[in-house]
């Protein structure tokens, strides 16, 4: 069923993109610019790959996120990137994405399936979670002496590519395959940052990475049939798990050498996507 | 948003169509009509087939069914189905098909159908009936021969008519244009409506 040249231009071809945006000489393109174009143009391709040129105007979720989420994503990693002194604005703009992308991919909700209150009360959930996530990541980053944000990127990817499997056993081969090219394109950089210890852009790296993440659970949730909020609440939570050395008890962590923190930070997201992707594996094969 | 017109067969063509997930009024034909009918849908059915793999055809319907229809001076049909009521007796399957792959039922919870002109057939057979389909968010035009196959009195007294269409249409049409090299792109349906007067 799966087409060859996606797992070449779904998969393959996001895996390099994103490396390559993590490699991208900042001395050219600044240090922003190199994730945000690696991992904007890697989802753009592999959403064509996939689902062909989206409809327009957009009539589905998943084409409102590729023809607006994405390039206003970018725009915002952009802008925030170039606040860098003014960190307020920069979440100002953060901000500005985590209100307007939660209803723009739930119109259908919203018209359909939600009251006033239901939707009002899921909207501010999720853009506070959104929020919450967005800050606790880029904090894990910023500790100085702690090389084992450069692990982010990965832990993004391993979410994304466990998103990717919970939706594929609930019944969802386009929102699954898509997740997959996130993952792809996050693992792809996320390698590179490891393996180079390159930590250039990686705010850059969150900014795309995280909000794209969230979607593409929240796509999952809302339009996949099978996916449940146990499912979901344990891909969100693996972020989150990551940041596990800045929490109260968690803080000897810091003392770890970078490489083995970063280990840490990965298993930690690993475990609860995990968890969610057995949990779906195991409800699929009950099913038949 | 794009139309299309589709002219089927002897065999008749359409309707499937429906409806609303709870807030989509659709024009109830002429309430004041004393030939309003509307549907009931312990007598009504909507069946479909398509191919697998190009081998044989699968069937499935869908549960979930209302609508009315007025057989006065100026006829009109109107018809819904609710995606999520879809049901080929495979839970696994039925799932899948409710999701983004096929209906995504989620984001377009009714299928609907609404009469745009109504020419009687033959002398009694029924209407040549030509309409909105509305289907995964896109509407297309097409026509159906909607047979009559009876009337008479209910249980109770009320006054009952029935119909029976079969038609056939491209689910890419509508932009269900995932998995065509697993899941046809032509879909038979079959549907068979009973009315009671109003």
């Amino acid at each position: 069923m799966i087409d060859p040249w996606w797992l070449v231009l779904g998969l393959a071809l996001p895996f390099v993109l994103g490396a390559c945006g993590a490699l991208a000489p900042t001395r050219l393109v600044g240090h922003q610019l190199g994730w945000v174009v690696g991992l904007t143009v890697a989802m753009g391709v592999g959403y064509v790959a996939r689902s062909g040129w989206p409809r327009m105007p957009p009539n589905q979720a998943h084409q409102w996120l590729a023809v607006v989420g994405l390039p206003a994503i970018a725009l915002a990693a952009v802008l925030a990137g170039r606040m860098r002194l003014q960190p307020g604005m920069a979440w100002v703009v953060r901000a500005g994405v985590a209100v307007v992308l939660p209803p723009m991919l739930l119109q259908s909700y919203l018209r359909y399936h939600w009251s006033l209150g239901e939707a009002a009360a899921w909207l501010a959930g999720l853009s506070a979670v959104g929020l919450l996530g967005w800050w606790a990541t880029l904090r894990s980053l910023r500790s100085p002496g702690v090389s084992g944000g450069e692990a982010t990127p990965a832990v993004l990817g391993v979410t994304a590519g466990a998103a990717a499997m919970v939706t594929l056993l609930t019944y969802s081969l386009t929102q699954a395959q898509w997740s997959a090219t996130l993952a792809a394109a996050l693992l792809g950089g996320g390698l590179v940052t490891l393996a180079w210890r390159r930590r250039a852009g990686l705010t850059a790296a969150v900014d795309v990475g995280l909000p794209l993440t969230l979607a593409m659970v929240l796509l999952g949730r809302l339009y996949g049939p099978g996916m449940t909020n146990l499912h979901a609440g344990l891909l969100v939570a693996g972020p989150l798990l990551a940041t596990v050395a800045h929490w109260p008890g968690g803080r000897w962590l810091l003392g770890m050498p970078g490489w083995r923190l970063a280990l840490v930070r990965v298993a930690a997201a690993a475990v609860a996507a995990g968890l969610a992707v057995v949990i779906a594996a195991v409800q699929w094969f009950a099913a038949r | 948003m794009k139309t299309r017109t589709h002219h089927t067969g002897i065999a008749g063509t359409s309707l499937l169509a429906v409806l609303l997930a709870g807030l989509t009024t659709f024009a109830t034909p002429d309430a004041a009509s004393a030939e309003s009918y509307n549907v009931d849908p312990v007598h009504t059915s909507v069946y479909f087939n398509i191919m697998h793999m190009d081998i044989a055809p699968v069937y499935g319907r869908f549960n979930d069914v209302s609508g009315s229809y007025d057989l006065g001076d100026a006829p009109a049909f109107n018809f819904t189905v609710q995606a999520t009521s879809v049901d080929t007796g495979n839970e696994q399957r039925d799932n899948h098909l409710r999701s983004d792959d096929f209906f995504n039922a989620a984001e377009f919870p009714a299928i609907r159908f609404q009469s745009t002109a109504v020419e009687p057939l033959d002398e009694g057979e029924g209407y040549k009936v030509t309409g909105d389909m509305t289907l995964h968010g896109e509407t297309r035009e097409i026509v159906i021969d909607l047979v009559k196959t009876g009337e008479g009195s209910g249980n109770g007294g009320e006054h009952r008519t029935g119909f029976h269409t079969t038609f056939t249409l491209n689910r890419s049409d509508y932009g269900m244009d995932q998995l065509l090299n697993a899941v046809g792109d032509e879909v038979t349906l079959m549907i068979g409506i009973e009315g009671v007067r109003q």
